[in-house]
């Protein structure tokens, strides 16, 4: 029995996977970034301090989270619209019995896109579709020198931020359910890298302690996530 | 194939958490080549010092870094006088609410640590040094 109910939900399941649905999908995983220019500024940032701090963090992988609404036709192409959100940072630290100086960078980069899918690779619940984006980001650093002894704490900030286009293309794997989906999703993002610039209101503050050079934003590099999505309009039309 | 995709999304979820700021580099400071720090005064010289009206106090500071802050002078324990200078002088002149007796003229170098740590490169670290001459105040007959 439970045999023949599992036959027949796989048939009605599978009869609604070409049809035309709008949904939405959650991705979050890891994006491994080049941001070789700004791992440069980090060891500038130290050089620039007063003391021999040491590097422990550059930018390593870190959270990406993508949002996205997209539409499915009967032919199986997929539009989308998205949200990526990606951050990472850098650390550099020194301590004495006087106390200690941390050296940080926070990178939060902010995107939209619009991505077309192309299905590859259909089989009952499971599909495959390349796919290609184009985003225009916002990232924002905010740099920071705190410094804390048993007489004095200073804690100066400045951000710098920049806006730059991307071209991404990848693949992702999907795996269906009745009204939701899961799978795995990756791709390599080509970001022009945009100049970095000082926020006005803190460039007197910033010649105390950021060394005084541009910084390219490059968030180029690889993305793979995992995704939970759900389609609104599941039952529309079945080829 | 759900039990995997989830693993594999939480996998992922963890492996994005590495980033940290935590991590501490800890520098061992030599202590041992403190600056040193000698103050002579006017008062050395005297086996005692007899106060009727004023006195003319006069100091000298000599330190291997030359790097002081500042030099407070205190008379019986009330703030009398503050300088940032090497050599300086200054007048005692008690008022009348002193009696007769004997008291102590206090002062106390602050300087610049010069250990070469954290705080001391942003001067914010100091080392003291104090010392203490006895006077005696006696005014005798007040004419008013």
């Amino acid at each position: 029995m439970k045999k023949i109910k599992l036959i027949l939900i796989t048939v009605v399941f599978a009869s609604n996977i070409y049809a035309q649905y709008t949904g939405f999908s959650v991705a979050a995983g890891i994006g491994y970034y080049q941001l070789d220019d700004l791992k440069q500024f980090q060891d500038d940032f130290i050089a620039f301090s007063t003391v021999d701090a040491k590097g422990f963090t550059y930018f390593p992988p870190f959270t990406h989270v993508r949002l996205e609404l997209y539409r499915k036709t009967t032919s199986g192409l997929k539009y989308g619209l998205s949200y990526d959100y990606s951050t990472t940072g850098a650390h550099a630290n020194y301590s004495d019995y006087s106390g200690n100086m941390n050296l940080d960078q926070y990178v939060k980069a902010y995107q939209i896109g619009a991505a077309a899918y192309y299905p590859l690779h259909f089989r009952k619940y499971f599909e495959v579709l390349p796919y290609g984006r184009i985003l225009v980001g916002y990232t924002r650093n905010l740099i920071n020198r705190t410094v804390n002894t048993l007489y004095d704490y200073q804690y100066y900030n400045v951000n710098m931020h920049s806006f730059s286009p991307a071209l991404e293309a990848g693949a992702e794997a999907i795996y269906h359910f009745s009204r939701y989906s899961f799978g795995i999703e990756a791709g390599y993002q080509y970001d022009v890298g945009g100049t970095m610039n000082i926020a006005d209101k803190d460039k007197d503050r910033a010649s105390l302690f950021v060394p005084d050079r541009q910084v390219k934003s490059n968030l180029s590099g690889l993305r793979a996530m995992a995704k939970f999505i759900i389609r609104f309009n599941n039952e529309l039309l079945t080829e | 194939m759900k039990t995997t995709t989830i693993s594999l999304l939480i996998l992922l979820i963890l492996s994005a958490c590495d980033y940290s700021s935590d991590e501490i580099y800890f520098v061992e400071v030599d202590l041992s080549d403190l600056p040193e720090l000698e103050i002579s005064s006017s008062l050395d010289t005297m086996e005692s010092v007899l106060i009727t009206d004023s006195l003319l106090f006069e100091y000298e500071i000599s330190i291997d870094t030359g790097k002081i802050f500042y030099t407070q002078i205190f008379f019986d324990e009330s703030f009398i006088f503050a300088s940032d200078s090497l050599a300086n002088s200054v007048w005692i002149n008690p008022d009348t609410s002193y009696n007769d007796g004997h008291y102590d003229i206090y002062m106390e170098v602050i300087y610049k640590s010069s250990t070469g740590s954290l705080a001391d490169r942003i001067n914010a670290e100091y080392l003291l040094k104090d010392t203490s001459w006895v006077v005696t105040l006696n005014r005798g007959d007040v004419l008013l």
